[in-house]
């Protein structure tokens, strides 16, 4: 009995180890890595990249263009897929280099269910997807979650590809 | 290994075996509507008081068959067992009315009453006709005098009103369209409970419908949410999640007390009262799929109260505290069902379309809800055993989340706002 206690506890730890991401990975992608030059590119240095190519003169403006990729969820299900964790992960590591930009997790449902639980299950869509910037090292104070359950569909459709597309956790800039 | 194949199979067999033996059943409808005859007739009535006296009539009518009790059928070809006789007679100021109900048979009297009416009460003395006449044919109280909050219009584009059932007396409750939802009367029928994201979240609101009086009651950070009032009207059971996750707390109206009633890492929301203010059902996913569960208002004693399926929510319960009526998904569909508060038997009460928000009459007798029946989202009613399905509030577009108002309603006092 123990030793199934204990191999459980094992095989958990190793299976949850394998989806969290311990450490900052390199970027990757395109996107990243301009955001990145942007936002980590001391002062000084700065100045001088702009006087060597001063084709696009670094503007806080431009610095909103962040773009924070939605997360999708099953049905009646606030477990993040490998799909959603893949995409949260590139978020976070956005969310690192940047440490100024604060969020609003928006978490949707699609259409079917009733509307009351859609609203509790849209909300811990976006605690699902928040806890996991949290514990990637993202500060609470920069994330905020609102619910809205059924209420803003993105695709108003009746079928499985909008209901597909509905089930999300989006990331809106503060 | 051997052994611990063997917890592996307790484990697996075990919960199996000791759920109890539930069986979903379709009703059968335990009533049928009586059918019955009218025989009008208007003496010396002139216009205008012969178009008052067909408006009467029509009042009349609706008001009898909105019950699901009795149908009104021809006298020569229906094979009635009642006949309900109306003489109308001008009087000094408006019409004086005769009803009589007599069995058709045997000719016997059952009722028999004297009305009068002005234009401004017309209505409302033809639902207070067609109430006596329904409990002296069934014991049963009508329930045309009765009001109906809800929510109409596009998602994010909705208000919520207050109405009759009949829809002739309406009052926009929200002043701004946005997300509205969850409406709750007090026991009253004074207060109005809601869910708005006027502030950009869901917050819960409370507005007073004698004065239309509102007030940001609760706005913790998160989710305020589905909103009900204890049967003394002292306390409200609502879901946050101000403290990490959808729970359920019990808060008194005059803000000085928060009592926190569930305690799992899942979702709890949606509780309703049990009429003797001891017990609350709500829904919750810890059985690792949204069941229906019951829990003393401590939060110590939890049962299950849901087995079939893996989608019941929505629960509420009947004012007689005999059934909890919830929604269910069945066959990728969702109906509404009611069940004992012990769950022994489940009965669905609707087959076609998606149905949801199930919501008590004052008397338990009858259970509206918002249906797809008809092909687009509307508010209907039906009498508790699923029998005489009707539509109302039909003029308004995407009519959804009704509660029904759990105390009496003079509807003379607006007449002249129709």
């Amino acid at each position: 009995m123990k030793f199934f206690i204990l191999c459980l506890i094992v095989v958990s730890l190793i299976l949850f180890g394998a989806c969290h991401p311990k450490k900052m990975r390199p970027l990757e992608g395109q996107e990243q890595t301009q955001v990145e030059k942007k936002s980590q590119a001391p002062p000084p240095e700065k100045k001088i990249e702009q006087e060597v190519t001063p084709i696009k003169p670094l503007e806080p403006a431009e610095e909103k263009k962040i773009v924070l990729e939605s997360i999708h969820f099953d049905f009646d299900k606030y477990n993040l897929t490998d799909e959603a964790i893949a995409i949260l992960t590139k978020n976070a590591e956005i969310l690192m280099n940047n440490p100024d930009v604060k969020i609003t997790i928006e978490g949707h449902c699609d259409e079917r269910g009733t509307e009351e639980y859609n609203l509790a299950l849209g909300e811990k869509r976006a605690m699902a997807a928040r806890d996991f910037l949290v514990r990637f090292g993202i500060e609470k104070s920069r994330i905020s979650i609102v619910s809205y359950g059924e209420e803003r569909p993105i695709d108003p459709r009746h079928n499985e590809e909008a209901w597909a597309k509905n089930r999300r956790a989006e990331f809106v800039l503060r | 290994m051997r052994n611990l194949l063997w917890l592996l199979l307790i484990v697996l067999v075990g919960p199996a075996n000791s759920q109890p033996d539930v069986h979903l059943k379709v009703t059968k409808q335990e009533y049928r509507a009586i059918p019955i005859a009218i025989a009008d007739s208007t003496g010396d009535l002139l216009t205008p008081l012969l178009e008052a006296h067909h408006d009467f009539l029509s009042y009349f009518k609706w008001a009898i068959e909105i019950t699901g009790y009795a149908e009104i059928v021809n006298s020569s070809s229906g094979q009635p067992e009642a006949v309900v006789e109306i003489k109308a007679k001008a009087a000094s100021d408006g019409i004086g009315y005769e009803i009589k109900l007599d069995d058709y048979s045997s000719k016997a009297t059952i009722f028999r009453r004297r009305y009068t009416s002005s234009s401004e009460t017309l209505r409302h003395t033809a639902y207070l006709a067609a109430d006596d006449v329904i409990f002296a044919l069934t014991g049963r109280h009508g329930i045309a005098n009765t009001r109906i909050a809800f929510v109409a219009g596009k998602r994010s584009q909705s208000h919520l009103y207050v109405a009759t059932i009949d829809g002739r007396w309406v009052k926009q409750v929200t002043r701004v369209p946005g997300i509205v939802m969850s409406p709750a009367w007090s026991p009253d029928g004074n207060l109005l409970a809601y869910v708005s994201y006027s502030q950009g979240k869901p917050d819960l609101y409370v507005t007073d419908i004698t004065s239309f009086e509102t007030t940001r009651f609760l706005a913790f950070e998160g989710l305020n949410a589905t909103p009900a009032w204890s049967p003394d009207g002292r306390y409200l059971a609502v879901t946050l999640s101000k403290d990490g996750n959808p729970e359920i707390y019990v808060i008194a109206t005059d803000g000085k007390s928060i009592r926190r009633v569930t305690f799992y890492s899942g979702i709890d929301c949606s509780p309703t009262w049990a009429p003797n203010g001891l017990e609350l059902a709500f829904t919750s996913d810890r059985a690792g799929s949204p069941q229906i569960f019951v829990t003393d208002i401590e939060g110590i004693s939890v049962r299950r109260l849901t087995h079939e399926g893996s989608y019941n929510t929505s629960p509420a319960w009947s004012p007689q505290g005999d059934l909890i009526a919830f929604v269910s998904r069945i066959d990728g569909r969702f109906q509404i069902c009611t069940t004992d508060p012990f769950g022994t038997e489940v009965n669905v009460l609707t087959q076609a379309g998606n149905n949801e928000d199930p919501t008590w009459s004052p008397d338990g007798m009858h259970i509206a809800f918002s249906s797809t029946i008809g092909g687009k989202t509307g508010i209907y009613i039906m009498r508790k055993d699923g029998g005489g399905k009707r539509l109302i509030l039909d003029s308004y577009e995407y009519a959804r989340n009704p509660s029904w108002s759990g105390s009496a309603y003079s509807i003379t006092m607006n007449e002249a706002s129709r």
